[in-house]
């Protein structure tokens, strides 16, 4: 079975809440290979471009090391702060359509708020309490092309596309009145 | 709350009626226009439909049912569907779907799920979710900056007028706070629309109140 990689972008998020996500993926076994940032032959070139640049944006530094890990999934350590991102979400759409990614969110999130970041491209959330959860299935299923969303905001995401839908059949009816 | 069974397959309806019993009360139907006439008069909170029910064609039925009834939650039951059929019928506004041949405990979780208010869908078309969600929040977005911009080539004054017609004030009243005739206001409104390509106030408001909203 091959080994699905994946790389952390933590948003907001300071040392102590990384922990929990980097040991998770670690006893997962074989199935999960986590990329970091550190060179394997210490070459001093490769460390220079691990080095966060002061005058790149957080989204254009977390893009550059994406592109450099090149994960086929990333997790966003997002806890609440939903701006950066959703900025992040539009840019790795852009600049890498193959990388999928997964959020990491805090329970106590506004609903509102993660309905945007999943309109953003996100194709799920799993929550912080993550002890419980069997990761390496998570990481399965979006690798499959499977979305990870639980049932209660399933409905609530087809709800929104389903008035939406109603709102573009309104709208081309006006137009075309 | 009342469950309507719709459907001419004894078996079937049999299988709903034991994974529901205890749980809800029930009536059925065996032909669509029977159906049409109970979910009108008796607004039903859920509708077990059999897909193979004499009457029902296909997804303009369906879609006719859900103008019917709107808080009517409706489940489907067929032999399955290709992924395309049956994300269309969720796109509609269906909240399950479910194989014919689902036996009384399954039924039970079924209808547990759906009284939450969730959806009964299999995890291979929650990715469609997901991707229909990017589409339709792009294109909603698309839109609403076009209306910004045209909102743009209205002058402070249209735009004062606007932002009063989507409160809900009448041109008269209009015409007492801002201190000109009702005559300017319609003069004014007639060029909001024209720069707006609108054809009346109520859709003017509906407008303002979405731009409101969304800034």
């Amino acid at each position: 079975m091959h080994s699905i990689t994946v790389a952390i972008v933590d948003i907001g998020q300071d040392q102590q809440r990384q922990m929990p996500i980097n040991d998770l993926l670690r006893h997962n076994g074989d199935q999960i290979e986590l990329l970091v940032d550190l060179s394997s032959d210490g070459a001093q070139s490769t460390e220079r471009r691990c080095t966060v640049r002061d005058d790149l944006s957080f989204v254009e530094n977390a893009i550059a090391r994406i592109r450099r890990l090149n994960p086929q999934i990333v997790l966003m350590n997002t806890g609440q702060t939903i701006q950066e991102c959703c900025d992040l979400l539009l840019a790795l759409q852009d600049q890498c359509p193959d990388t999928q990614a997964l959020l990491v969110i805090d329970e106590d999130i506004e609903e509102n708020d993660l309905i945007k970041a999943l309109a953003c491209g996100a194709r799920g959330f799993v929550t912080e309490n993550l002890e419980s959860l069997d990761f390496s299935k998570v990481v399965t299923a979006i690798d499959r092309g499977e979305a990870w969303v639980s049932r209660s905001m399933t409905a609530k995401l087809m709800h929104q596309i389903v008035a939406g839908a109603r709102d573009f059949a309104e709208a081309n009816v006006d137009s075309a009145g | 709350m009342l469950i309507l069974l719709a459907s001419s397959n004894k078996d079937m309806l049999s299988r709903w009626e034991h994974g529901l019993f205890g749980l809800a009360s029930t009536t059925s139907s065996h032909s669509f226009q029977s159906l049409t006439e109970k979910l009108v008069k008796l607004r039903p909170g859920i509708l077990f439909l059999d897909y193979a029910l004499p009457g029902l064609k296909n997804q303009q039925s369906i879609d006719e049912l859900i103008h019917l009834a709107n808080d009517t939650k409706i489940v489907i039951f067929s032999p399955g569907f290709p992924d395309d059929i049956e994300w269309k019928l969720f796109k509609i506004g269906i909240k399950g779907c479910c194989l014919h041949d689902f036996q009384p405990i399954q039924i039970k979780r079924v209808i547990d799920v759906i009284s939450r208010g969730e959806l009964w869908i299999r995890r291979s078309l929650t990715n469609r979710i997901l991707s229909e969600l990017v589409k339709v929040t792009f294109e909603k977005n698309r839109i609403e900056q076009a209306v910004r911009d045209l909102l743009e080539n209205l002058t402070r004054r249209e735009y004062e007028i606007a932002m009063l017609v989507s409160r809900g004030d009448s041109n008269k009243k209009i015409a007492q706070q801002l201190a000109i005739t009702e005559r300017t206001v319609k003069a004014h409104l007639t060029e909001i629309f024209r720069k707006l390509h609108i054809s009346d106030r109520i859709k003017l408001a509906l407008i303002m109140k979405d731009i409101i909203k969304s800034s």
